[in-house]
């Protein structure tokens, strides 16, 4: 068989993991032998119970809509799919400038299954205690939380506002980063630069019904942060070049229609699309209350994607163990969200049929995904190591839009509204 | 207006006193920097003893590198140290950490069992810094004065 870019990507990444694992396990070994006090090892964990409620019963509601092939409202009336996962993490230090981490996630994914999968595995060299490398996986910080948007118990909310933090389908990167920090007076800033692959594993869906690997290549960008005791500034860039496979099964059809077909197939399906982002952040939290905000920018152009922008703003007070908080989320699609498609009088007779149900599918493709969702919650830090959290999302969909919401049935309305409720324990140790 | 008077009067006794005997607790439960009576630094400032157990800074002032040292999760002079340089309750303390250690970016300060602990360690190491009761300042190290 061929070698395909695809099982270069997959090679490559178990290649780092078992090298990561390897390396670590060497190690274990070795320092259990020289000296059983030292302290190069630790293992630590993260995970969440949750329950979720979807008024909205025609669809589901998920937190990953490129990743997750079910959710609450249709499929069940209370879902603990969302929100429930478990996370293992093995760190090592092999010198005070060498370490590695690997960490391993289970929690619903592309194919109905809690199979674990691999979340981080990288070496990391510290030249100076203020600049270090790191090869392997590394989950991209695009977002403030974004790269622990797992640890329920690191945020306020039950999960972070999904309008901005599901702008981007490319979150993690198989490749290499540095990471420099430099003081000035009390302040520091991190410079943070990165390059490399992914691929995106979806669920299936009716043209494409076996999970798809969706591979961005090319992706590079940096993220400087500024911070200043309470307060953090952020700017992100990123770039990648994605393919979604599993979408393209739907546009390549398009291709048998001549010209036009070509033309509408390249405009809106998704062939080594070039993706850019760009974002800023603000956050303040002094102790006893907090308020923050990001906002953001996608191009995924050519592709049904198109252009969004997405903002959300939130802030708690922190009450003993309570910590109240309400955050409000709003995205809008910037570019076209409907197309004539083929022209059904230039298509033979006996073909017009299928043109117009691909001229449906792309203009259901088209639609916007985009709403404005306020939320309002509660965080209880009941015991140590551990809290409780109930929020309430009302979220209401753009005209047409579907919003995040995925196994729509034919029964269901968009530009509707709904109301989620969720609770869920998070801990870690 | 003449009637609640005396009830405002009463309140506003009971507010000092309330303030009073929180003033009280914080000065019973009180801790000090130090650093090895062999260190060259006398002086530092809240924010940046806060920035050095919080793993955004890694040095002491002067450049030298600093090594923290933290008392055991729950003690109380965790928890008044934590609260007063970094205005962090333990649950804001665990969720910051949390968010470095799962993404790979450090580990908190090595921890030791009590202030005696710390005491120890830290007369030992010119790097170190630690916290502990006042009671427990010794000629081995050097209490910082805050900025």
């Amino acid at each position: 068989m061929m070698p395909t870019a695809r099982n270069f990507v997959d090679c490559m990444t178990c290649k780092l993991t078992a090298f990561a694992l390897v390396a670590m396990l060497i190690y274990a070994v070795g320092a259990r032998a020289q000296d059983p006090g030292a302290r190069t090892f630790r293992f630590s964990g993260y995970g969440t119970v949750g329950l979720v409620h979807s008024s909205e019963d025609q669809a589901d509601y998920t937190n990953s809509p490129w990743y997750k092939p079910s959710g609450a409202g249709h499929t069940r009336k209370w879902s603990a799919d969302i929100d429930s996962r478990l996370g293992l993490q093995l760190d090592a230090t092999f010198t005070p400038r060498f370490s590695a981490v690997v960490q391993v996630l289970s929690q619903l994914r592309y194919d109905n299954t809690y199979t674990p999968t691999v979340e981080w595995a990288n070496i990391k060299y510290a030249f100076t205690p203020d600049f270090s490398a790191r090869l392997g996986r590394i989950v991209m910080s695009t977002f403030l939380a974004s790269d622990y948007r797992n640890v329920g118990y690191a945020y306020p909310w039950v999960r972070p506002p999904l309008d901005v933090y599901n702008m981007m389908p490319v979150n993690t990167n198989d490749g290499a980063d540095a990471s420099y920090r430099f003081h000035f007076g009390e302040a520091t800033n991190t410079v943070q630069g990165f390059f490399g692959v992914d691929n995106l594993k979806g669920p299936g869906n009716a043209y494409h019904p076996a999970v798809s690997n969706n591979p961005a290549r090319d992706s590079w960008g940096f993220f400087d942060t500024f911070e200043q005791g309470p307060a953090i500034f952020r700017l992100a860039y990123q770039e990648s070049t994605l393919s979604l496979d599993g979408v393209n099964a739907f546009f390549d059809q398009f291709k048998n229609f001549g010209p036009q077909g070509l033309a509408l197939a390249e405009k809106y399906g998704s062939y080594k699309t070039p993706v850019i982002f760009y974002g800023a952040s603000a956050s303040y939290d002094p102790g006893k209350w907090f308020l923050m905000g990001e906002w953001g920018r996608s191009k995924l152009l050519p592709s049904f994607m198109g252009g969004q922008v997405a903002w959300y703003v939130s802030s708690g007070y922190r009450f003993g163990d309570f910590t109240p908080y309400v955050a409000y989320a709003k995205s809008r699609k910037l570019t076209t969200t409907s197309d004539p498609g083929l022209n059904l009088r230039s298509v033979p007779p006996y073909l017009v049929g299928y043109a117009a149900g691909l001229n449906a599918g792309l203009n259901g493709f088209l639609k916007p995904i985009t709403g404005t969702t306020v939320t309002l919650g509660s965080r209880w830090d009941f015991m140590k190591n551990a809290d409780l959290k109930l929020q309430y999302e009302h979220i209401e969909l753009d005209a047409n839009s579907s919003g995040l919401l995925i196994n729509l049935q034919p029964g269901f309305k968009p530009g509707g509204k709904l109301n989620v409720l969720s609770a869920t324990v998070d801990f870690v140790f | 207006m003449r009637s609640i008077m005396p009830s405002l009067k009463r309140l506003g006794i009971a507010v000092i006193g309330l303030a009073l005997s929180l003033g009280a607790d914080a000065a019973v439960a009180d801790v000090v920097a130090v650093v090895s009576a062999g260190s060259p630094v006398t002086t530092i400032s809240k924010s940046q003893v806060a920035d050095i157990f919080l793993g955004r800074a890694t040095q002491l002032p002067g450049g030298e590198q600093a090594v923290p040292i933290d008392q055991p999760e729950g003690s109380t002079a965790r928890n008044e140290f934590y609260f007063r340089f970094a205005e962090k309750s333990p649950a804001q303390l665990k969720a910051h950490w949390s968010k470095i250690i799962f993404t790979g970016r450090g580990q908190p300060p090595q921890e030791v069992s009590n202030g005696i602990e710390v005491r120890k360690r830290v007369a030992k190491s010119p790097h170190a810094i630690g916290y502990i009761e006042p009671n427990l300042v010794d000629s081995g190290v050097r209490v910082l004065q805050l900025q």
